[in-house]
């Protein structure tokens, strides 16, 4: 299979407080017609990924309104599968092209929750665990990863200056991001006055709560070799799911769902992994960059803390990892987050990224999660000049 | 955001009151709460009411809460092996942070959870606490 990225847009993210989420929208979805030099009657079906407008903003229905704001009469409607709501629509943009019914479709993450209280974003972001049996005990998302990496950190002997290197390392990455949530340094001592959030992680180890929106525009390759520009192709788009409850599964520290999207997508791509040049991945903690780059293949388990205190995982090392910044600097506006690795990947393989620009990469891989490691979409973008 | 149903804790009564789980007939695992279909592919369950026995396996505290524990916090959450087999998550009492260690033998204990309001329900449940204690 090949599709083809022919438009990116994205806004900074942050706390966003002048703008709503239909500003959000409709500058994500614009800047990406106008990457892509398309009109909007040009769309044929708008895939939207939020998570939490229904519960803190009172706002559904955000498919239609997602297309009204372009006036678009075209079919539209909202895809949830908690934080991997964002790559969950891509995929099923990418299956609508490869369907034969739809040759140029768009899809937009987006994310509202800096209008609502700390608590009731907390609350909002529970509604992707098992109400009664996580939920209703008191357990909130920070402290079900935090449960999962104390059992990770203590059996891998992972030290506090480790794990905090993946922070570090991807809030120096953020710095070179103009859209990024955070665009400073941090340094190992910030974490010794880090709040506490859920023992072992700190504030320092969490992604942000973050506004913000992306846009990618999709179509078939004949549709964007008629364009007559560049492009840049998704080659695979791989999905699977876990247990939703934690304490239902047979390990709780490997990412089964992370392993099998990956190896779905490599056979698919019919790529290895020395092949990939640079990767977005979910580090929504600290210590799920680790886990997620142990369980995709990339590293044995236990080895990319130590990989990272090497710098194998920076700009300048062998395998460059959330350039962007990662959810923990660059931000997480969850509906918007898988797509947004998307542009950044885009960007990247088409020589934008500016001052993070890699040398020529040829191949990268996005990694998007929901709830813990549950929902999981593996997808991998090709060069193509 | 949403309603805490009376109805939903009068449905959930044997599970969140009494630890009862479910066996499949078929192969005889145990699941806490109940499953719909068995790793075996059964489908067809009895009831299983666990003893509370449990070793810790896993902790951590919440400070930030979502809103129905906003009056609880800090509290202890954790992830214990029932002595039958499954896994848990529940509340841990009666105990500090500080003194929490991996392999703790707990116990079953019955707790109030939160409260849904000044005029709503009272909303109870079980919470594990260290066996040393019982």
């Amino acid at each position: 299979m090949e599709i083809a990225v022919i438009g990116v847009g994205h806004t900074e993210f942050g706390e966003l407080w002048t703008q709503s989420l239909l500003d959000l929208i409709a500058r994500a979805q614009f800047e990406a017609l106008a990457d892509a030099k398309l009109e909007p009657e040009q769309i044929d079906e708008v895939f939207v990924a939020n998570m939490c407008a229904s519960q803190l903003l009172g706002q559904a229905h955000l498919g239609a309104l997602a297309a009204d704001i372009l006036g678009l009469r075209s079919p539209a409607f909202t895809i949830e599968a908690a934080c991997a709501s964002g790559s969950f629509a891509v995929r099923s943009a990418i299956r609508a092209l490869l369907s034969g019914e739809s040759t140029v479709v768009m899809v937009t993450g987006a994310e509202k929750l800096m209008d609502a209280s700390i608590e009731q974003v907390a609350t909002s972001f529970m509604s992707a665990s098992v109400r009664d049996v996580e939920h209703s005990k008191g357990a909130t998302f920070p402290t079900l990863f935090a449960l999962v990496a104390r059992l990770y950190l203590e059996k891998y002997k992972i030290t506090r200056e480790q794990y905090a290197q993946v922070s570090i390392k991807n809030h120096g990455h953020g710095k070179k991001n103009p859209l990024a949530h955070f665009q400073r340094d941090i340094s190992f001592e910030d974490f010794a006055n880090a709040p506490m959030v859920a023992d072992p992680l700190t504030l320092l180890d969490c992604s942000p709560i973050s506004d913000g929106a992306a846009c990618i525009i999709l179509s078939t390759i004949e549709f964007a070799r008629s364009l007559g520009r560049p492009y840049v192709s998704i080659i695979a788009c791989e999905a699977a799911v876990d247990s939703v409850n934690i304490a239902d599964r047979a390990s709780l520290i490997d990412l089964k769902a992370t392993t099998l999207a990956a190896d779905k997508a490599f056979a698919r791509a019919n790529l290895k992994h020395s092949d990939i040049d640079v990767l977005e991945v979910h580090d929504a903690f600290s210590p799920a960059e680790l886990m997620v780059l142990e369980s995709l293949g990339f590293f044995k388990p236990g080895q990319a803390a130590a990989a990272t205190m090497d710098g194998v995982t920076t700009t300048t090392g062998s395998l460059p990892v959330n350039l962007s910044g990662g959810l923990k600097a660059k931000g997480h506006p969850v509906g918007a987050t898988g797509v947004a690795q998307i542009v950044e990947l885009t960007k990247q393989l088409r020589g934008d990224a500016f001052g993070r620009q890699l040398k020529n990469p040829s191949y990268a891989l996005a990694h998007n999660m929901g709830g813990i490691g549950t929902s999981v979409v593996v997808t991998i973008l090709a060069q193509r000049s | 955001m949403y309603k805490n149903s009376p109805i939903a804790a009068w449905r959930n009564q044997k599970s969140a009151y009494r630890l009862e789980g479910v066996s499949c007939d078929a192969c005889g695992a145990l699941f806490f709460p109940r499953k719909y279909r068995c790793n075996c592919s059964g489908r067809h369950f009895s009831p299983f009411q666990f003893s509370g026995n449990a070793v810790l396996l896993s902790f951590t505290q919440v400070s930030i809460p979502s809103i129905e524990f906003i009056d609880y916090s800090p509290y202890c959450i954790g992830l214990v092996r029932l002595e039958e087999g499954p896994t848990v998550l529940m509340q841990l009492t009666d105990v500090a942070f500080e003194e929490l260690s991996p392999g703790m033998p707990m116990i079953a204990v019955f707790r109030r959870y939160f409260a849904a309001g000044n005029d709503g329900m009272i909303f109870y449940g079980i919470k594990f606490a260290p066996a040393e204690l019982a």
